[in-house]
């Protein structure tokens, strides 16, 4: 019960943190903070919000597929350490004087090798998504930490052209201050 | 002041970051390494499973003499008989010798019987099939 209720009243302070930080820019935490707790959502504060999507995106991507990989995992590796439970309890079975069967050891044996087989499979793609979400994550920071705010003021790019004046062309170069 | 404030925030964040990829690498569950195999003391499979019917006995019932042969005797310890046709296997009866004789308390032709080798390890080794005349 008292568990729930800080659960809650966490989850309001971060609903009101998110917020707050999106809907006042002046007022908003570093967005070196809002990154480091969601790729994205610093540099969607600082103006950039294409990058922030696409941060935003690549990072539920991986998580999504690390979750479902990290499932397939689980079933995998608690199938093997089943298999592997019954296939060492034999060895006790025989310990103490009673006898096993060949059929039902080489059957048990079976099944932990593909369990294992699996889970080595299903270990290998989650750290695919593993290491995506690291490299999202730190490819994230990087960039929060390395750009500018986005002021919305446009830098004109300096123009050159060519002019006719009476006595001739003349190459004109207009630099903006 | 404001640098100084944006550093600590940034260092906070860099702890923060830190300490998620810590918690994400300390909750992936492990699967342990492969055990090596079993260091089992495997039977041959008995060949050449025999059985004859030895006629009725006088209690009524039907006698049968069942005969193997086994490759290599060394490490079996007795031979296992069991009835397959009901249900089931149902161990019948245990020898060390490689024929036995056995009595049923009905006509059973074309009962399935196999016979298995137990090792000295204890463990029962492949069977050999054979049915009743």
């Amino acid at each position: 019960m008292k568990r729930g209720k800080t659960k809650r009243a966490t989850a309001a302070v971060l609903t009101v943190f998110f917020v707050t930080s999106i809907a006042s820019p002046a007022a908003a935490v570093d967005s070196v903070l809002l990154s480091a707790l969601l790729p994205g959502l610093g540099q969607v504060q600082d103006g950039h919000y294409g990058r922030g999507t696409a941060f935003a995106a690549a990072a539920i991507i991986s998580v999504t597929g690390l979750f479902a990989t990290e499932i397939n995992y689980a079933r995998s590796a608690e199938r093997y350490n089943n298999s592997k439970r019954d296939y060492l309890y034999y060895q006790t079975a025989i310990d103490d004087g009673r006898v096993v069967k060949i059929d039902d050891v080489n059957a048990t044996y079976a099944a932990m090798e593909d369990g294992w087989n699996d889970a080595e499979d299903d270990a290998k793609w989650r750290n695919v998504f593993l290491g995506a979400l690291i490299g999202v994550y730190a490819l994230n920071l990087v960039d929060i930490l390395l750009s500018e705010p986005d002021t919305g003021e446009r830098v004109e790019p300096n123009q050159t052209s060519l002019e006719w004046h009476g006595d001739g062309l003349r190459l004109v170069r207009t630099v903006h201050f | 002041m404001r640098s100084i404030h944006s550093m600590t925030i940034r260092r906070r964040a860099a702890a923060l970051c830190l300490l998620m990829l810590l918690i994400g690498a300390l909750g992936c569950p492990e699967h342990a390494d492969f055990p090596t195999q079993l260091d089992l003391i495997v039977p041959p499979t008995p060949a050449d499973f025999v059985i004859t019917d030895e006629g009725p006995n006088p209690a009524g019932g039907q006698d049968y003499n069942l005969s193997w042969t086994i490759s290599d005797a060394t490490n079996v310890d007795r031979y296992r008989i069991y009835v397959l046709d009901i249900g089931t296997p149902q161990l019948q009866v245990e020898t060390t010798n490689t024929s036995i004789s056995v009595t049923f308390p009905f006509q059973s032709s074309g009962l399935r019987m196999s016979v298995s080798a137990v090792s000295t390890g204890n463990v029962e080794g492949g069977s050999t099939v054979g049915v009743t005349p």
